[in-house]
């Protein structure tokens, strides 16, 4: 089993990878702030120790749009480290670039990788170097990029975006993990960069649709934002208050990059890539057969607009015991539970099915939190004015789930 | 346990048993208490999820009626844990017992009420004769009072908003012949004492409080076995009395175990207590009766609280109060006055002709306005009896619950009344009391009375006529069941008991 040092490691793609590193039995050293260390600073003493191989993921976006090279801790750091560990002998370093490497990237990241990737390439540590240049990573947490668009594609089905007609080459994080550990282990020809993206494309816009879809939810309407409009919008966010402030570094990120042929460099790792909407539906939906699963979480998202996974599961198990699962909730109402309020008959009718499972599920929202906080007066108001108004549609439709 | 020979087997670890046995060990005496169950039913010591919907569950179902506090898990445990083991069943009644450590004073509302000369006609024993004990008791499970008076002696407890208001009002407005309101005397502590905390006015009270605050005879039972002459042994659900030539009373459990002492004291409940008797007595053709008090929940607004913050305060009762409506002595009303923004919401919506949401919006802008009194009728209103299944049946007992003729019409008019006075003090009736079904009240007593004359009656001290050595010391003896919070009491009569026990 082998020793690798990991930079980055608490990131994205790091924590899986370092996972994936220990789940195969091999020995993990995390070189990051924890042990003292930052991109372009020296190694701690040591830390290169029997190891085998280097997979460096840090990357610093504290850098300037137009900084001078020098300025840029990537470009120096990423060498220093590469060479430091060349001269304490470890055979392997593994850079994790990016499909949106070129000379002449819209945003500093794409640019800026493609610089260290040719300093890399002239460093006295170039016999060992392996660039992996990675596609558009998705799964696993929920964090990063990938959570960013999977919330975006989840929230309304109409949505203001840039690049819908970009390719992009999605790749499971698991399969990013798999394919750089390769690279880590074994004797591969170095030379040109491995492509870590799938072979097959598809533009931007069809990847949010997916996202959508996997999520148990209709269709997407763009709303196509020039480019230029939206890096204002960005720079805007910078002075309004109370809003995530959204760096245009990301937009010009959405909005640049070409594909790139991943096909051989995917055979000489024998990486196979999945089909990404298989892949995705699966993991989000472990247990889309589990319609009281489904139902109660519709349920609470009524309530409360959420239901967390520990509720669900004990409204789901209540539900299945009084003989009220499945209550048959329509496939839209799953979807979209808001639209229970149509179809709830009045919280005095206990002898309702819809009726009694709101009772259960207001009791495993009550048993949340030591107090159910109340939402404040005109909330309270209009809430309870638009319930009574609704009355009347409902003493029509809430035969439906009787 | 063969080491322990003891002179007293006590059978419950509830108020009665508890209150029967400290008197007991302070003088020297040997007690054996029996209890049928392993530990608490539920811990109140878990997540807060674990703590309303139970560890399995059991409190996550529909709506059955009942109060809240009947539904929550730890009653849900200790309740059914007692109808599963003893074979009772209601019928037009909640069956109401426990088979737990510290029995239903783990789930009951701390409210307490001390009978006066008027309420004890009837009874063997003098109000001087349990003068002594009353206060013995209130001293050990610790007492306070609601929003106290200027002159309270008692320690007090901040009365939430509504409350304290209604109090002020009343106090203001002067004497009116038939209707007294009075800050709630409850067994909750202010102060800490001994290991348990004072209460925090965080209400959440129904599910067990996690500070110990409210008493529970789980509280007296360490300082008991701090005692060489005490012994509790958990586990031994109780199945058979019998008397026994030399020892006086052989006692069998579930198990198989057999315990002997020259005298047993029976402190199950009044249903337990009952159950275990039916092996050694028979019932009456009729049915043995039991007393227990009507029950009557009305909810009520006060508009000018309406759309306020409320403000904090425990769950239990705010305040108590009286109403007479007649002219027997036991002819008057007694209930308690609860804040309703102190418990959960829930049910509450269930009573809401509006949706879900919508319910837990109005609830959110009325629940610092609304309050609920409920009032308890004196156990001659109830027409309730024992009623022994034949085996053909599958053994076991029956208990019918009933009114007294006419009772349903009388409460309406009695309802009109109480709300009259509630108007007066600034509170408007809401829709929907009504009478609970028997049982629910928990308030039960008057099956084996003291001082009776038929052969299903009890001494002055608790002797079953015609079985020597054998005691009841709870609810069972009481010959009347006023309106009153009856649980002091039962506690204070079996401290007399076991006080004069313990010189025989
Ligand atoms: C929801 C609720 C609220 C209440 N609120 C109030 C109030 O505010 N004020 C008031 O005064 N009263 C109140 N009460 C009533 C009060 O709880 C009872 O009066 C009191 O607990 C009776 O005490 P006990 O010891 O006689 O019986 P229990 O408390 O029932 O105790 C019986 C004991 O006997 C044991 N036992 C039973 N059968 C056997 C057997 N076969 N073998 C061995 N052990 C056995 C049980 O495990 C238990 O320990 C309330 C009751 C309930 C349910």
């Amino acid at each position: 089993m082998a020793r690798l040092l990991i930079t980055g490691s608490t990131g994205y793609i790091g924590g899986e990878l370092v996972a994936l590193a220990r789940a195969e039995g091999h020995d993990v050293v995390e070189l990051g702030r924890a042990a003292g260390w930052r991109i372009g600073a020296p190694v701690p003493a040591g830390m290169f120790d029997g190891v085998d191989a280097v997979i460096h993921l840090a990357h610093s976006w504290a850098v300037e749009d137009g900084a001078p090279e020098a300025a840029n801790p990537n470009i120096e750091g990423a060498v220093r480290l590469a060479e430091a560990a060349a001269d304490a002998g470890v055979k392997r370093f593994v850079f994790a670039s990016s499909t949106s490497s070129r000379p002449n990237a819209l945003n500093v990241y794409g640019r800026t990788k493609f610089r260290i990737e040719e300093h890399l390439s002239r460093s006295t540590a170039a016999a060992g170097v392996r660039i992996a240049r990675i596609g558009l990573v998705y799964g696993g947490p929920r964090t990063a990029m990938y959570g960013l668009m999977l919330k975006l594609a989840g929230l309304s089905p109409v949505l203001p975006m840039i690049g819908l007609s970009r390719e992009v080459q999605p790749i499971h994080v698991e399969e990013v993990g798999k394919g750089l550990l390769t690279l880590a282990l074994s004797d591969l020809q170095s030379g040109d960069p491995f492509i870590l993206a799938s072979a097959g494309k598809m533009t931007f816009g069809t990847w949010l649709r997916l996202l959508r879809r996997v999520q148990g939810r209709g269709g997407l309407i763009f709303l196509p934002v020039p480019i230029a409009l939206a890096l204002l919008a960005c720079r805007m966010t910078a002075f309004v208050p109370l809003i995530p402030t959204v760096d245009p570094e990301r937009v010009l990120g959405l909005a640049g990059a070409a594909p790139m042929e991943s096909a051989a460099s995917l055979t000489r790792l024998g990486l196979t890539i999945g089909d990404p909407e298989t892949r995705l539906s699966a993991e989000l939906h472990r247990d889309q057969g589990d319609t009281a699963l489904a139902e109660a979480s519709a349920l609470l998202t009524y309530l409360t607009g959420r239901a967390e996974e520990a509720s669900a599961e004990r409204l789901a198990e209540a539900l299945r015991r009084e003989h009220l699962s499945p209550i048959g909730l329509s496939e839209r109402i799953i979807k979209s539970p808001a639209l229970i309020a149509l179809y709830e008959p009045p919280a005095t009718r206990q002898d309702h099915r819809l009726a009694r499972a709101l009772y259960l599920a207001d009791l495993v929202r009550e048993a949340e939190v030591d107090r159910v906080a109340s939402h404040g007066f005109f909330y309270s108001l209009v809430t309870a004015a638009v319930d009574i108004c609704l009355l009347p549609v409902r003493l029509i439709l809430s035969g439906r789930y009787r | 346990m063969n080491a322990f020979e003891p002179d007293f087997i006590i059978i419950g670890s509830g108020p009665a048993g508890v209150s029967a046995a400290v008197p007991l060990v302070a003088a020297g005496r040997r007690v054996l208490m029996l209890d049928g169950a392993f530990g608490m039913a539920e811990t109140v010591q878990g997540a807060r999820w674990e703590r309303t919907l139970g560890s399995h569950l059991q409190s996550l179902r529909p709506d059955d009626g009942t109060s809240p506090k009947l539904q929550a898990p730890l009653a849900r445990d200790l309740i059914n844990g007692f109808l599963d083991a003893s074979a009772i069943r209601g019928d037009n009644f909640v069956a109401v017992g426990s088979l737990g450590r510290g029995g239903l004073s783990q789930v009951w509302g701390g409210q307490l009420s001390l009978l006066d000369e008027e309420d004890l006609d009837g009874w063997p024993i003098r109000h001087a004769d349990l003068a002594p004990s009353y206060r013995a008791v209130m001293a050990r499970i610790g007492v306070s009072t609601t929003g106290g008076g200027p002159e309270a002696e008692t320690a007090a407890l901040p009365a939430g908003a509504i409350a304290s208001r209604i109090l002020a009002r009343h106090r203001r407005y002067g004497l009116v012949a038939d209707f007294t309101l009075w800050p709630a005397l409850n067994a909750v502590l202010a102060h800490p004492v001994d290991g348990r905390h004072g209460c925090d006015l965080r209400g959440d009270c129904l599910f067990g409080c996690e500070r110990g605050a409210i008493y529970s005879s789980v509280h007296d039972l360490p300082l008991l076995q701090k005692s060489p002459h005490f012994a509790l042994t958990e586990g031994a659900r109780v199945t058979e009395l019998k008397p026994h030539q030399e020892f006086g009373w052989a006692v069998t459990t579930a198990d198989g175990r057999e315990f002997r002492a020259p005298r047993v004291l029976l402190a199950a409940g009044v249903l337990g207590s009952a159950a275990l008797l039916s092996h050694l007595v028979t019932f009456p053709a009729e049915g043995l009766r039991l007393l227990n008090s009507p029950t009557l929940a009305l909810p009520l607004i006060a508009p000018e609280r309406l759309f306020r913050r409320a403000t904090a305060t425990h769950s239990l009762a705010q305040l108590g109060f009286a109403l007479r409506y007649g002219h027997a002595r036991l002819d008057y009303l007694t209930g308690g006055f609860y804040e309703v923004n102190t418990l959960p919401a829930s049910s509450f919506i269930n009573r809401m002709p509006t949706g879900r949401r919508g319910g837990r919006a109005l609830f959110d802008l009325l629940s610092s306005s609304l309050a609920v009194a409920t009032a308890y009728f004196p156990g001659d209103e109830s027409r309730t009896f024992l009623h022994l299944n034949r085996t053909s049946e599958g053994g076991g007992i029956t208990v019918r619950g009933g009114f007294a003729d006419g009772l349903e019409e009388r409460a309406k008019v009695i309802l009109g009344r109480l709300a009259g006075h509630w108007r007066r003090l600034g509170l408007f009736r809401l829709p929907g009391a009504a009478i609970a079904t028997p049982g629910t009240d928990a308030h039960f007593a008057g099956t084996f009375p003291m001082g009776g004359w038929g052969n299903l009656s009890t001494s002055d001290l608790g002797e079953l006529s015609g079985f020597p050595g054998l005691h009841l010391v709870d609810g069972s003896i009481l010959p009347t069941l006023p309106s009153k919070y009856i649980t002091l009491t039962v506690m204070a009569n079996a401290d007399r008991i076991g006080r004069q026990l313990s010189n025989t």
